[in-house]
């Protein structure tokens, strides 16, 4: 193969990688690094490089069109930010103390955990009516949107933000230990934790994961892991594909996007294992 | 910013309009009544969920930010990837080609990183006209995009003296810089 077909066929997975990641809150990482590593044969520093270039791509891909059609909680996830950008710089410092196999099994372990969880809630879409948590009333972290499945306008309130806030710091430890998975632990935290509508918390985990990414790609950048060969591609393929993903989410129904967050959940979680135990 | 004296907290503007305090109703709540809504019934109260206009105007800014930085960006990692092919046709060729496991080394032959990691080397690439200096460029501000973005959060807070989310995201630009800057080097 010569540059130009591994261009050409990285554009057209990193397409798909990004519809899927807009969709459920993730960075599409679940779908390059494995393409890369055991499809291309890429070094897998090089592949978590491209990893972070996709995750940072359909963030910005898919929350300028979910921001502003309101699926976003601007606020909410703006103020979790504190945690995960404080969980990504402890990442960076305790990475040479931290055994990455442990990590993995560890990971893969709360991946399957929170798929189950996830499955079991599949019914359940009620929004919260009353919140006694302080914190969400002090820094008004309740909200609404439209859905456009239902044709309804959905006032939600939220609660759980020290849950949440913890959860959101182990999402930041973890992007920045492993290069992935922030997405994955994102969505359960606002959808299990913090009873955020579903849609709502792909949405804004969507917008969170880049500023999480964010924190860690300049060590990524200097350390030389962003080849631009490959992470050409995989910007120009999943921003385009994040932008369509986008248009697509209000329609769906909120079952059919947590069964999908569940399959993908279960997906990380065996990469997370075989790459823990192998 | 001017000194007038309005409340710090922009919670007073939305409750203006309802009239109701938006804290909890009993105080001591250690743990959390929750209340679900009925499937497809009743409408949840919304008299204490206050509008807030200026986060749309917010979104609608913060929408735009995004949006200037992710097309800017792809336009300029695609001619970068242009210039590229354009300066190396053995890329191109469908057969007898270039392997395209020589670009993708952490290391080439040299021990050295085939490609520009600092922006010294960016900017030497640059000078050079090197399709993959303007590649990285692009990628540069697509890495930048979610941190302007959370300054935008940080004026647009501040503009509307909400304090209390003017310091979060104030705290979260800090600690972003200093991760992107210092940790690690």
């Amino acid at each position: 193969m010569t540059p130009i077909d591994l261009v050409v066929l990285l554009f057209l997975i990193s397409i798909v990688a990004g519809i899927l990641g807009s969709l459920i809150g993730l960075g599409g990482g679940v779908v390059v690094v494995p393409v890369l590593t055991l499809l291309f044969h890429v070094d897998i520093r090089l592949a978590i490089g491209a990893s972070i270039v996709s995750v940072i791509a359909t963030s910005s891909g898919a929350a300028a069109a979910y921001v502003r059609e309101r699926m976003t909680n601007l606020r909410a996830g703006m103020f979790l930010e504190i945690a995960t950008t404080t969980g990504a710089v402890t990442g960076a410092y305790v990475t040479t103390y931290l055994p990455a196999r442990f990590l993995f099994v560890l990971f893969g372990a709360v991946m399957a955990y929170s798929s189950v969880a996830t499955y079991r809630k599949r019914h359940a879409d009620h929004p919260l009516a009353v919140s006694h948590d302080r914190i969400a009333n002090a820094m008004r972290l309740h909200g609404s949107y439209y859905d456009e499945a239902i044709h309804k306008e959905i006032v939600y309130k939220v609660t759980g933000t020290k849950p949440g806030l913890a959860i959101m710091y182990v999402a930041g430890l973890v992007s920045a230990l492993l290069g992935i998975g922030s997405g994955a632990l994102k969505v359960p935290a606002m959808d299990l934790a913090m009873h955020l509508p579903m849609k709502v918390s792909t949405a804004t985990s969507n917008f969170m994961i880049g500023v999480t990414a964010a924190a860690s790609a300049g060590i990524y950048f200097a350390r030389g892991q962003i080849d631009p060969i490959i992470a050409a591609p995989v910007a120009a393929g999943v921003l385009g594909g994040a932008t369509l993903g986008a248009k697509a989410l209000g329609k769906i129904e909120s079952k059919t996007i947590r069964l999908i967050f569940v399959v993908v959940l279960i997906v990380i979680a065996i990469e997370m294992f075989q790459r823990g135990v192998f | 910013m001017a000194g007038d004296e309005r409340p710090s907290t922009a919670a007073a503007m939305g409750d203006g309009a309802s009239g109701k305090p938006i804290g909890p109703p009993t105080a001591g709540d250690a743990s959390d009544a929750i209340v679900h809504q009925m499937e497809g019934g009743a409408t949840v109260d919304t008299s204490d969920i206050p509008e807030d206009p200026y986060i749309h105007k917010m979104e609608a800014v913060v929408s735009w930010v995004l949006r200037i930085g992710v097309v800017l960006s792809v336009a300029i990692v695609i001619a970068g990837l242009g210039l590229l092919f354009a300066h190396h046709p053995g890329y191109t060729t469908l057969s007898h080609g270039v392997r395209y496991q020589t670009l993708t080394r952490p290391r080439n032959s040299h021990g050295v990183i085939p490609f520009p990691h600092t922006f010294g080397e960016l900017v030497h690439s640059l000078s050079l006209g090197q399709g993959r200096g303007v590649i990285v460029l692009g990628l540069v501000v697509l890495l930048a995009t979610p941190v302007l973005r959370v300054a935008v959060g940080v004026v647009g807070f501040g503009l509307e003296r909400d304090l209390k989310m003017t310091l979060a995201t104030s705290f979260v630009l800090l600690v972003l810089l200093f991760s992107i800057f210092f940790v690690g080097r």
